[in-house]
């Protein structure tokens, strides 16, 4: 039986060709990493949302509001830092984007119109802006 | 990517021993989060319909159901496969049995058939045990060496196959 949704990772071709999410997954430490993984593992084998058997809310993934509505983040805390992958699901595809912290307040290292550029060159133009996601 | 590129990208990241014990850790704490969420879906019962079952309260099952808990008991892992009326396991593994679980994983296997379920249609029955067992070609073999032979080393990127023949003929 084939995977329910296929998880991408942004690559930077724009500047070094770095997998993005990959490099900031082995920065953010080894629970975090863990964490956002098998989530990933069980999401990809997971009913899509609206289904009678979906994971796809809360406590395993959250929408994002106001200027970034049509996103998702995932959660992990570690000493009492929320770290937060961010994506979007579109069809049966997850574009994983970038990253956000919250400690206090709620951050992120690109605005919400960089992200919804990124979602575009990775629809746009696959083969230079994405790879299925990587789970080194 | 195919699932030999996926298990490849699995087991190097397990080198790290540091990293591989927080995989045991999340798959535990993620995996049961989200096996007691779609059962419970899967039967269509409300947190509060589940709670009643248990004996419980309706903010444990959310608790359960939330993989920032990380304090399951046995026994309450018992009362819930009860509750299901699915079976459970409980097994010590081989990171690689552990990595096939992960690659393997589908609707059937993340929220399983009850019992009732699987008794009304017995072909279903094969097919869910089949698919739940990674390594059940280890169950169908005569002899060590049928097993070893079986084994595909592509699939291992350790010195696995050689291990598990040293340690069967211990």
């Amino acid at each position: 039986m084939g995977k329910e949704f296929t998880f991408y990772d942004y690559i930077d071709a724009d500047r070094d060709g770095t997998n993005v999410i990959k490099s900031w997954l082995n920065g953010a430490g080894k629970p975090a990493k863990a964490r956002f993984n098998r989530v990933i593992g069980w999401l990809e084998n997971s009913s899509p949302a609206g289904s009678q058997e979906s994971v796809w809310r809360a406590p395993y993934v959250w929408p994002l509001h106001e200027e970034w509505k049509g996103f998702i983040e995932i959660r992990k805390e570690v000493d009492r830092v929320q770290y937060r992958l961010i994506g979007k699901v579109e069809n049966r595809n997850v574009f994983l984007v970038t990253w956000g912290y919250h400690k206090g307040v709620w951050k992120t290292d690109i605005t919400h119109q960089t992200a919804k550029e990124r979602i575009a060159k990775m629809n746009n133009n696959p083969e230079r802006y994405r790879t299925e996601h990587d789970y080194r | 990517m195919t699932i030999d590129n996926k298990r490849e990208q699995i087991w190097e990241s397990l080198r790290d021993p540091e990293y591989r014990h927080q995989f045991v850790e999340e798959e535990i704490n993620v995996g049961i989060a989200f096996q007691i969420r779609s059962l419970r879906n899967r039967q269509d019962l409300k947190q509060v319909e589940l709670a009643d079952r248990l004996g419980g309260k309706q903010s444990l099952v959310s608790s359960w159901e939330n993989p920032d808990y990380g304090r399951y008991n046995l026994g309450t892992l018992k009362d819930l496969a009860k509750a299901f009326d699915v079976g459970l396991l409980v097994r010590f593994v081989p990171f690689s049995t552990l990595v096939d679980w992960a690659l393997n994983l589908t609707s059937d296997t993340i929220a399983p058939p009850s019992f009732n379920e699987e008794d009304k249609y017995p072909i279903a029955t094969s097919a869910a045990s089949a698919s739940f067992n990674p390594v059940k070609d280890v169950n169908v073999t005569n002899s060590v060496d049928d097993f070893i032979s079986k084994m595909d080393p592509a699939k291992f990127p350790s010195t696995a196959s050689i291990n598990a023949k040293e340690a069967i003929y211990a």
